[in-house]
């Protein structure tokens, strides 16, 4: 659970963190907790830290100063309230309780317990995302094999990915190096493991979808949606983790990253529909008998149903 | 100016199609052979399909004449072209003496693979038509143009008429070569009982018997020698009636089932069927396997790369031995996909698929099918259709049923795959 809330406002833009620490370090250099872009602030700016009188911020003799009051720099610190703000250069500063009425009416958007638990990541967490995501692609491999191969030759397709995943990790977490100065590969390597497993998932739920609804057309857009939307969550968490760009700006670039890839995959996915095809185009995924959710047809009743597509 | 280009493969095609002209398990020749030669050869031509724009052949075959008044004889497939495609060919023949003289297709027998053309020629030899049979192991001759290289003579023994096929030929134990096609089978007294039509292998070789050009040419004298107008008519008249007999044929009896498994489904449902099975259980396999696989011996030719009129089904069965069910169905799936050693690619001749998939209910178990269709685009209503079931009612046993009907029409289709359904049952 979140102990401050921050609220940053500038001409720009307007962002909230949230820390679960007492104290936290705001400037416009790398070892700060909340990093600005303003030029008027110093490298470390202020200290805001949470105690039992209030919210004590600590001006660590920063060039512009820091200010309550407009005109009125505060000497070394001073304490103020839940919903109070000071100003470092030409940023506006809003502190908050976590109870605080506005926090609770949920004002602001605070992290989800999703980023929550990333920040959390360690190398144990490490070792569980690898294996649930070998063990998912072990599966999905052996289920499509026809005969009996030994255990490690079975291994090998999720090996193929586990490199890629490595290497994914690897790429954002080096960008993460470069602009943030910070290692984030757990992160990173949670995300993008992640990414493969759902998405797997994702794929056999969309083609038992095509599977009950007999529709081929269900499966592949189910697919694609499902896909991209996983993949614009995944490529929008790598970046708020990996740069220091807002959260809105990440929403738009993986945002337009995913619309970019919608419409030549759908166009890809089409052409089997639109073009002449040699094959007759059917959902031909099948799974186990289970919950019967669709009523059989009566073989009259489906060639009645069958005789429309004839063209006279 | 610029000149369109030609592709760079070879525009001949030869029709028929073993390689090597063999005659090394031949008995000893009769002698008779000399005589059947210099007797027929002035009535025997190549028949040439040339294209309109650079005067070259395109398709060669052979032909024989068999009127007084000017009618030749050859296969339907050493002219489709004329046909199917009437402005870009031509039609002619090249003589034995190498004169070449143009010809007029007058009608054609799609099913019996036969053709009629008019030479402008009055007096000309030409060869009388048998109409006696004649016992198995009799000597008789085919005449034709081997691989363009001239005219030949060919010795072989008659075998009879292949009696399952929904069409008769005669069986020729010698080898035809591609371009023989069209030319005439002769017996001693150089009388024609056939003309060369295809080979399957070596020494095994078909003729059509003459009757057939017998009834087309009594067809084209009741015109008056007028030649076709409306081809596509005529064809499509000729495949439409070929499939209701077909069909009629095969729904007329009850059919015998076939147990592949623990299902029971429609077997060798008539004669003109042959059947094939294999089982399998290999120690490193996670299934016991059963396979099965049905076809009529017809088999039409309409187009290079088009051929129609077959029906066809295959069965496999599936056993899953130690595995998961996911496992199972996820194996299965493979085979419930489309068959693609059928469908041919060309969109010029048929139209896209329609394709309806539905979960149904047969003789108490649940399957999962999916049928499919396309029309002919130069002949409406014969439609191809494949339909695709799998049986999704157990958790590690199951079978995959394909049935593809060639050149059928809408109400044919569906009375067939009613009845083929019907036949579908676990037995348990």
């Amino acid at each position: 659970m979140a102990k401050i809330i921050i609220n940053i406002e500038d001409n720009t833009h307007k962002e909230t963190y949230s820390f679960n620490t007492d104290m936290v370090s705001i400037g416009r250099g790398f070892n700060n907790d909340i990093i600005l872009s303003d030029p008027y602030v110093s490298d470390a700016h202020v200290q805001v830290e949470k105690t039992e009188a209030g919210f004590c911020i600590k001006d660590c003799n920063s060039s512009n100063g820091t200010f309550i009051e407009k005109n009125q720099p505060i000497n070394i610190s001073t304490i103020i309230n839940s919903g109070e703000c000071f100003y470092i250069g030409k940023t506006r500063i809003i502190i908050y309780d976590p109870n605080h009425p506005v926090v609770a009416a949920k004002h602001f958007v605070q992290d989800s317990f999703f980023m929550e638990l990333l920040k959390k990541t360690n190398w144990l967490s490490t070792l569980f995302f690898l294996t649930v995501f070998v063990v998912l692609y072990w599966t999905d491999g052996v289920i499509d094999l026809m005969d009996k191969e030994p255990f490690l030759k079975m291994l090998i397709p999720s090996l193929s990915f586990t490199i890629l995943i490595f290497f994914c990790a690897g790429f954002w977490t080096s960008i993460g190096l470069l602009v943030k100065k910070k290692n984030n590969f757990h992160k990173q390597f949670a995300i993008v493991s992640l990414f493969f497993s759902v998405g797997l998932i994702l794929s056999y739920l969309s083609s038992y979808a095509g599977f009950l609804l007999s529709s081929e057309v269900i499966n592949t857009s189910l697919l694609i949606i499902s896909e991209l939307i996983l993949f614009f969550i995944v490529i929008q968490l790598t970046l708020r983790f990996a740069t220091n760009i807002s959260k809105k700006v990440s929403l738009i670039v993986a945002g337009s990253l995913c619309l970019m890839l919608f419409l030549p995959v759908s166009i890809v996915s089409a052409e089997k529909y639109l073009d002449f095809n040699q094959l007759p185009v059917y959902s031909s995924y099948l799974f186990p008998p289970a919950v019967k959710f669709v009523i059989a047809k009566t073989p009259d009743l489906f060639l009645k149903d069958c005789a429309k597509l004839f063209s006279n | 100016m610029v000149l369109k280009k030609q592709p760079a493969h070879v525009l001949l095609i030869l029709i028929t199609t073993t390689l090597f002209f063999s005659l090394t398990f031949s008995a000893p020749l009769s002698g008779k052979a000399e005589e059947v030669y210099s007797h027929s050869k002035m009535a025997v031509y190549q028949i040439r399909v040339l294209d309109s724009a650079t005067k070259e052949k395109v398709v060669i075959g052979s032909g024989f004449r068999f009127s007084a008044d000017g009618y030749i004889a050859t296969n339907y497939h050493v002219i489709s072209k004329i046909i199917l495609h009437p402005n870009r060919y031509l039609l002619e023949c090249l003589h034995e003496d190498g004169r070449k003289e143009s010809l007029e297709l007058i009608d054609t027998d799609i099913v019996n693979d036969v053709a009629i053309l008019k030479s402008k020629l009055n007096s000309a030899p030409y060869l009388k038509l048998s109409n006696t049979t004649m016992p198995k192991g009799k000597r008789i001759y085919s005449m034709g143009n081997p691989r363009d290289l001239g005219m030949t003579i060919v010795e072989g023994n008659y075998n009879g008429l292949i009696e399952e096929s929904m069409y008769k030929r005669i069986l020729f134990s010698g080898s035809l070569n591609p371009g023989m096609s069209g030319g005439p089978a002769l017996d001693k007294d150089g009388r024609v009982i056939g003309i060369n039509v295809s080979t399957y292998g070596q020494q095994l070789s078909f003729f059509v018997p003459i009757t057939y050009l017998q009834i087309l040419f009594n067809d084209v004298k009741k015109r008056g020698g007028t030649a076709i107008s409306d081809w596509n008519q005529r064809l499509l008249g000729q495949l439409s009636t070929h499939q209701q007999q077909q069909v009629d044929k095969i729904l007329s009896k009850p059919w015998k089932t076939v147990l592949i498994g623990d299902v029971s489904a429609p077997g060798q449902i008539d004669t003109i069927f042959k059947c094939w099975a294999e089982t399998e259980d290999k120690d490193d396999s996670y299934f016991k396997r059963a396979y099965y696989y049905g076809s009529s011996t017809d088999l039409l030719y309409l187009d290079e790369d088009l051929q129609t009129g077959k029906i066809e089904f295959s069965y496999l069965w599936f056993e899953g031995k130690q595995i998961s069910s996911l496992h199972f169905y996820s194996i299965l799936s493979r085979f419930f996909m489309p068959y693609k050693k059928l469908f041919h690619s060309n969109k010029q001749d048929i139209n896209n698929f329609n394709t309806r998939q539905s979960f149904i209910k047969i003789n108490g178990s649940d399957w999962k099918i999916s049928f499919s269709t396309r029309e002919f685009k130069k002949f409406k209503n014969l439609y191809e259709v494949y339909v695709t079931l799998v049986s999704v009612s157990e958790k590690k046993k199951g079978i995959t049923i394909h049935l593809s009907l060639l050149g059928i029409t809408k109400d044919n289709a569906i009375r067939f795959v009613d009845r083929f359904l019907e036949n579908i049952s676990w037995q348990k």
